[in-house]
């Protein structure tokens, strides 16, 4: 297993994908901030007067425009899902698209050594896309708008939570491109799947009112939605974590069980 | 222990249609296998099994004498269907990615370039090579870490006249210097003729036969050739040793079916007749007019 990580992680960082996928990103959390700031200021400017951030911020939350405030939200969004699952369909199909995957199982390495592997470094990547989407989210926060305040230790909680469901879209886009072994159907399937299954679940909590609890909060994007929200609760992100973590066991499980079978 | 593999009643079903059906083939130590079969026969299918690159439906095989593992499949070097690499990285890269997966010597690396002949290719992205350049690189790949069993599946696809001739040399070279054992499916029969020291005959997924190449050159139709000054003649001397219908006459020579190890019995009965002999020559029926019988084409 030692040799199959080290000739992964000298497979990942040599990758030009994962370099433009994290560069999209660092690009859209900068676009993203810039812009708001630049909104701002001209709003500012033209109407000669200091604006209040706190009632600028949607929803009523407090402290949003802040380092703070962009750290924790950071994750939140469609962008990050996407760019991720990108990644993990390019990452993961490579070996099948190649034919790569018949020299690595051809030559004694099993497929649950295959499939963990991969798994792992998904996980690692998807640390790596994480902390580049909070730092730089924390960084540029704080030169534009301050540090902000209010922190605490729900805070480290909540980045782990956000972390969870990260692993969790990890698994569930890397079970599906495992599925697929196309490049460009894994893809699509990340474009599309998410939406149509928020969509789906979105409908199906209209027809079933009498439930005490929506269905959509408990599909990934809800998840991460909840978890990336500035007055999340503690029980909100202990309930976030839970699904996280059942999905990340879920659909690793489910790769293992049948991609394991499959013919390569 | 002789045996590199032995399958027992090996069988892959897709569906209702059997690729490989209860096949029951050994491959010795120090084998060059030749597995010959029409397209669909189920050659692929077999070797991809052996690989544990395809589940089996039913049977079980054998790697070195034992059930197969990660330690005996370590040992079995391939190239099987397409040649499997990384389009955007160079045949060097390549190489070095998979001699740390496979625990090779990276310094093998350098030595498998020269003897595929992509030394010279610098950082050019593999994605770009010509297909007999693509084929070479996954032949380094599969030799990589000195593996003791080579499967390949038609490794002279898109090679030139001479690439073809290096990688003969390459196959004969390592089987006698290191004693590989050679698992070879190819459409070129002449050019497997000249390399296996045996033969399986696959045919609607069922080995047909196994042959080694003197048992070939028994059966397959084999003939002697004796030109001399007078065929009736010859014909009547010969009589001693041959029966009448394995001796025939064209222009102004004898053919001899059979009898390859009394061809010296056989010129001595000419000469004691007194016919002149100009020239003694071996005319093979060849293993492709063989392979066409036994599989009825």
């Amino acid at each position: 297993m030692g040799r199959l990580l080290r000739f992964e992680i000298r497979k990942l960082f040599r990758q030009t994908s994962f370099y433009v996928c994290l560069a999209v990103l660092a690009a859209l959390v900068f676009i993203g901030i810039f812009s708001t700031w630049s909104m701002i200021r001209l709003t500012q400017s033209e109407l000669g007067v200091e604006l209040d951030l706190g009632i600028l911020g949607m929803f009523g939350e407090a402290d949003r425009f802040s380092g703070r405030g962009y750290l924790l939200t950071a994750l939140g969004g469609n962008s990050f899902s996407l760019i991720l699952g990108i990644f993990i369909s390019l990452y993961v199909c490579l070996d099948y698209v190649g034919g790569t995957a018949k020299n690595i199982i051809g030559r004694g390495i099993s497929r649950g050594q295959f499939i963990a592997s991969r798994q792992l470094m998904l996980a690692g990547a998807s640390l790596l896309f994480s902390l580049l989407a909070w730092g730089l989210s924390f960084a540029l926060g704080t030169v534009y708008f301050g540090a902000g305040k209010g922190w605490g230790l729900k805070d480290l909680l909540q980045l782990a939570v956000q972390f969870a469901v990260v692993l969790a879209y990890a698994a569930f886009f890397s079970f599906f491109a495992f599925l697929i072994k196309k490049s460009g159907g894994s893809i699509a399937f990340t474009i599309f799947a998410p939406m149509l299954i928020s969509l789906g679940l979105a409908l199906a909590d209209i027809f079933t009112d009498k439930l005490k609890f929506n269905l959509s909060e408990f599909w990934l994007d809800g998840c991460m939605s909840l978890c990336t929200g500035l007055e999340a609760s503690a029980q909100e992100l202990i309930r976030c974590g839970i699904t996280a973590g059942v999905y990340v066991i879920v659909f690793a499980g489910l790769t293992h069980l049948i991609v394991g079978r499959q013919d390569v | 222990m002789t045996t590199v593999l032995q399958t027992y009643g090996l069988t892959k079903a897709f569906g209702s249609k059997l690729a490989v059906d209860h096949v029951d083939m050994r491959i010795e130590r120090g084998d060059i296998y030749g597995f010959i079969g029409k397209n669909g026969a189920g050659k692929t299918t077999l070797m991809r099994m052996v690989l544990s690159l395809a589940l089996p439906t039913a049977g079980s095989f054998e790697l070195f004498g034992a059930a197969p593992n990660e330690q005996s499949r370590k040992r079995i070097g391939s190239l099987v269907e397409t040649p499997g690499f990384y389009k955007n990285c160079s045949a060097r890269e390549n190489l070095m990615r998979f001699a740390i997966l496979y625990g090779a010597d990276v310094s093998e690396v350098d030595e498998i370039l020269r003897q595929i002949g992509l030394e010279g290719t610098g950082n050019k992205k593999a994605g770009k090579f010509s297909l007999g350049m693509k084929q070479r690189l996954g032949i380094g790949i599969a030799l990589l870490s000195h593996p003791e069993f080579i499967v390949l599946d038609e490794p002279v696809n898109g090679l030139d006249p001479a690439g073809i001739m290096e990688m003969r040399n390459l196959i004969q070279r390592l089987n006698r210097e290191k004693g590989t054992t050679f698992l070879i499916s190819s459409h070129l029969l002449d050019e497997l003729s000249k390399i296996a020291t045996r033969f399986g005959i696959i045919n609607n997924g069922k080995l047909v036969e196994e042959i080694r190449p003197e048992e070939l050159r028994e059966k397959d139709g084999s003939r002697t050739r004796f030109v001399v000054n007078d065929p009736q003649a010859a014909v009547a001397a010969l009589g001693a040793l041959a029966a009448p219908q394995e001796l025939s006459i064209r222009d102004y020579a004898v053919l001899v079916e059979g009898h390859q190890k009394e061809v010296p019995q056989l010129n001595r009965l000419l000469v004691e007749a007194g016919i002149e002999v100009s020239s003694i020559s071996h005319e093979s029926g060849g293993l492709e007019k063989y392979f066409m019988e036994r599989i009825g084409g």
